[in-house]
């Protein structure tokens, strides 16, 4: 049987939810402890940054701005880290990856145009203030509360009177309740503030350490570019191969079928046996082609999909393989009736179909599974074997085509393979399910 | 023998019509989308019912569906499916309801028309007919639970699979009715089915052994 799914990953313990306790809670305020601490230590890089700019032109700058850069980095990381862990997901770098063996001009240059390093100063900046501010206020409440609960004790102690002697008094007793009640108030200040202190905080590590929002659309751009040039490229392979295949095939056929019937009509006076021959070979040859004319439909869109949509047609094709295979389903409706965009359906129909091919051809294996799971937004594939594993995502591979293929629609494709199997291939794409029974139009039979 | 038809293109319709007709086959009604398909399946002067897997209003599966629907309302209608393609999915819809009388073929077998007037008939008569693809593909998927049979059981299997009668197999494999029936016997023992002298229920038999 198939593992189930792993739940949706989270990095964070903010996954316990809003109404975690007391240890949550703590969690936060170390956190916000050690943010504290750091906001001052953080100045220091960036000071010594600043300063070292000037100094470029004499060259002991150089060293001071990639030394400082390098800290400050490493420094604004860990923010990263623990505002990841308050908000639950990762928040990512922005840094621009360096090549390595480059030289120091070249190093100072790429520092000094990489946006993320002016954010970094200005964060330094930020951080020492408001965020200092946000970060101090859970640990002050926490402080306070511990002073006003050792008041009575603090109270007592410069006026120099033997503590225990003081135990009836009754001024004592109403200092040490007025200490009470106030560490009490204190306390729940703390416990409310601090959620929205330490969130807030979060928020603003992730605005401002986080991609700036130039960033994140200019890797969108270049990861669309390079999956549209794939998505051209292999639908003018697509077009190139049906071409081809309709020019050798089904049309040589189609001239030679052609010759056959006449040389019959011219024969059918003289040699009417010879004839009846030549139009049984005439019969035979078009059921030949019929035959390559439903092997290239089938390649382009098979006629089940259309039909039946993903579900239908991967358990057709499950039908089909010389392996025993187990089907599941979940989010498809109780008839399997909901219907995807027809170019996800396909997508997702060739990537399995790939997979599959893959089991019956390398992994040695007799049986296996499909797992399709439509959850919102977001379709998921599992197709899993117990043969011999090995399999890899490499240049040449069937997969690899199928992870461009993928690309085209936002969507992933991973293989964990370990040799000895079992090899699980995962695909993950977008989208969003049509309404049931609405079906794509299609050519009429 | 009458005949319903359903089939969009014109010119496949008319051919079919005519090929029927030819053959002492009238054709009572014809039909080219699937409300009306689904409204002369209630005709209760059909012998058999002929019809395309792909109807307008979509053009997908609606003749397979209203097939399969109208066995529902009427157990043991004969059918015969015509398609561009064949699918094991639905080879094994049409076979669900067990009582036989059904035909599922690929439309390029019309052009055997010997062949495809003998599948009519058979189907008009409570017998199974499916395609040769289909059989192959089901051998080729279960190449190895066949491992026991020896070659000429194999073939034997294969007609038996298409829904040829004993004489029928004899004829194709040039042996005699009583050879046929020996093979037969001895397939069904080591396969572990059940014997059965009426020739539809051992093609359901077969091929339900084959798709399990």
């Amino acid at each position: 049987m198939l593992a189930p799914l792993p739940p949706c990953v989270t990095t964070g313990f903010v996954a316990a939810g809003d109404d975690g306790g007391v240890k949550w809670r703590w969690q936060l305020t170390l956190v916000a402890l050690v943010a504290a601490l750091l906001s001052v230590v953080c100045l220091v890089p960036a000071v010594v940054a600043l300063l070292s700019l000037p100094l470029t032109v004499l060259w002991v700058g150089i060293p001071l701005l990639i030394g400082s850069t390098w800290v400050g980095r490493r420094l604004a990381n860990a923010y990263r880290y623990g505002a990841g862990l308050v908000l639950g997901r990762p928040v990512p770098r922005p840094y621009r990856t360096e090549d390595q063996h480059r030289g120091f001009f070249v190093v100072v240059r790429g520092l000094l145009t990489d946006e993320a390093t002016w954010r970094d100063l200005l964060w330094a900046g930020v951080n020492a203030t408001a965020g200092l501010a946000l970060t101090a206020l859970p640990l002050v409440f926490l402080a306070l509360a511990a002073a006003a609960l050792a008041l009575p004790f603090a109270d007592l102690l410069p006026l120099s009177l033997p503590l225990p002697a003081s135990t009836d008094d009754a001024a004592w007793w109403e200092l040490a309740l007025a200490g009470l009640v106030m560490a009490v108030g204190l306390l729940v200040a703390w416990w409310y503030a601090t959620p929205h202190l330490v969130r807030t905080w979060a928020a603003m590590v992730d605005a401002m350490l986080g991609p700036s929002r130039t960033a994140v659309l200019s890797s969108r751009v270049a990861a669309l570019t390079t999956s549209r040039a794939d998505s051209v490229d292999s639908a003018a392979q697509e077009i190139r191969r049906i071409e081809r295949d309709l020019h050798d095939g089904v049309q040589v056929r189609l001239v030679s079928l052609g010759m056959t019937i006449g040389l019959a009509e011219e024969l059918v006076a003289s040699k009417p046996d010879r004839a009846r021959q030549m139009l049984a070979e005439a019969q035979r040859s078009v059921t030949d082609t019929l035959q390559d004319l439903r092997r290239l439909v089938h390649g382009i869109h098979p006629p089940v999909l259309a039909d039946r949509g993903l579900v239908g047609a991967v358990r057709s094709l499950a039908l089909d393989l010389p392996l025993d295979l187990e089907v599941r389903t979940s989010g498809f409706g109780g008839d399997e009736s909901v219907r995807l965009p027809a170019p996800v359906e396909a997508c997702a129909y060739f990537v399995i179909s790939e997979a599959l091919a893959n089991i019956v051809k390398h992994s040695g294996a007799d049986r296996g599974e499909i797992l399709l799971e439509l959850e919102p937004g977001i379709l998921h594939g599992v197709v899993r074997d117990e043969g011999r594993g090995g399999a890899k995502v490499d240049g040449g591979s069937g997969l690899s085509g199928m992870q461009r293929r993928l690309a085209a629609f936002d969507g992933t494709l991973t293989v964990t393979s370990p040799p000895g199997g079992p090899t699980i291939v995962t695909m993950e794409v977008p989208c969003e399910p049509l309404s049931p029974r609405t079906t794509p139009s299609s050519e009429p039979d | 023998m009458r005949a319903l038809v359903a089939e969009d293109h014109a010119i496949l319709r008319a051919g079919l019509i005519q090929l029927l007709e030819a053959h002492d086959i009238e054709v009572v009604e014809a039909v080219a989308d699937e409300p009306s398909l689904v409204r002369a399946l209630e005709r209760p002067d059909i012998d058999v019912a002929i019809l395309d897997v792909r109807l307008p209003p979509t053009g997908t599966d609606e003749g397979l569906r209203a097939a399969v629907q109208a066995r529902r309302r009427r157990p043991g209608l004969p059918i015969l499916v015509l398609s561009q393609y064949v699918e094991q999915l639905y080879a094994r819809e049409l076979l669900a309801s067990e009582e036989g009388a059904v035909g599922y073929l690929l439309k390029d077998r019309v052009t055997n028309v010997q062949q495809f007037i003998s599948s009519v008939r058979q189907v008009a008569a409570g017998g199974t007919v499916m395609d040769p693809e289909v059989v192959n593909q089901l051998l080729r998927r279960r190449g190895a639970r066949l491992a026991a049979l020896t070659p000429r059981e194999r073939e034997v299997l294969e007609h038996m699979a298409h829904g040829r009668s004993n004489a029928a197999i004899g004829d194709a494999m040039s042996i005699t009715e009583k050879a046929v029936g020996k093979h037969i016997a001895n397939i069904f023992a080591k396969l572990d089915l059940p014997a059965s002298d009426d020739d539809n229920r051992r093609v359901l038999a077969v091929l339900a052994y084959l798709q399990r």
